[in-house]
């Protein structure tokens, strides 16, 4: 976990409402299913996460914002990490589980058009 | 109720998986997956080699064309195994600071998994003795890295 983001975490979880099932049944609002341990202790596997998807009029990224990312490997497949830092353009993501995370460390820096969302809600499992 | 329900529904709601992920949280590394896989290569390339029919007659060459291809079916898979295995060693557990005390470890694993490709396409026992000794040589970089005894020990 890195320091001083428990409080901007809190804020992110959500219990399940109406309105948000709703938006996801109409497909408005995007949502993901978490599989693995690279974000405990933030994010357990099977946790449900919803993200808004990022656009030319929507970039909005900070350290410590907890985003969704194509793997710059493996086709297709995403990742859901938290933001580092940011060099010119560029993000280290890392997992909260530092001891059981693949991410920048192994596969380096991020491309912005990498990214395609920003975790906004997070539903426990 | 409602909350309940709704927690039900947010559970079991279909939804695409997103990687928090890990290559190898166990952490668990050895080259003896890839020893064994290259060991069973030059094994087959050697039964390839040493291969002739029992005789003229059709179900000698039948015999002779069916375990020519079994030998062969192995041989390509054990390459792509030690291939995979390497991959793995080179990608995953050693890091930057590693080329700090082994300043060929790029070469090393790109040419033995060069000699994997070569071992899988061909029938060729120097290339898969050479892999066995590049796979010999990676042994030995791995647990001097972990400083342990790098005792080299073969299956066959």
């Amino acid at each position: 976990m890195i320091t001083g983001l428990q409080q901007a975490d809190k804020s992110l979880f959500h219990k399940p409402d109406l309105f948000t099932l709703f938006t996801l049944i109409i497909g408005y609002r995007q949502h993901l299913r978490v599989v693995g341990t690279s974000m405990e202790r933030t994010l357990k596997e099977g946790d449900l996460v919803t993200y808004k998807k990022l656009n030319k009029r929507n970039i909005d990224l900070e350290i410590g914002d907890i985003v969704v990312a194509f793997h710059p490997k493996t086709k297709n497949k995403l990742l859901i990490k938290r933001i580092h830092r940011i060099y010119q353009n560029k993000f280290d993501l890392r997992g909260d589980n530092s001891l059981a995370s693949t991410d920048s460390r192994e596969f380096g820096l991020i491309e912005l058009d990498l990214i395609i969302g920003k975790v906004d809600k997070i539903f426990s499992k | 109720m409602l909350s309940e329900t709704l927690t039900s529904i947010f559970n079991k709601l279909p939804a695409k998986s997103v990687h928090a992920h890990c290559d190898g949280p166990c952490g668990v590394y050895d080259p003896a997956s890839a020893r064994v896989a290259a060991e069973a290569v030059l094994s087959m390339t050697k039964k390839l080699i040493a291969l002739a029919p029992a005789g003229n007659d059709q179900a000698s060459i039948s015999a002779y064309n069916n375990t020519f291809s079994r030998f062969v079916a192995i041989k390509e898979e054990e390459s792509q195994k030690a291939k995979k295995e390497l991959l793995i060693l080179w990608t995953d557990y050693f890091k930057p600071e590693h080329l700090a005390t082994y300043p060929d470890l790029h070469d090393t694993f790109w040419k033995a998994a060069k000699l994997c490709s070569a071992c899988k396409v061909n029938i060729d026992q120097t290339k898969a003795e050479e892999l066995l000794a590049a796979v010999q040589k990676i042994h030995s970089m791995f647990w001097s890295s972990k400083g342990r005894s790098d005792n080299w020990v073969t299956a066959s």
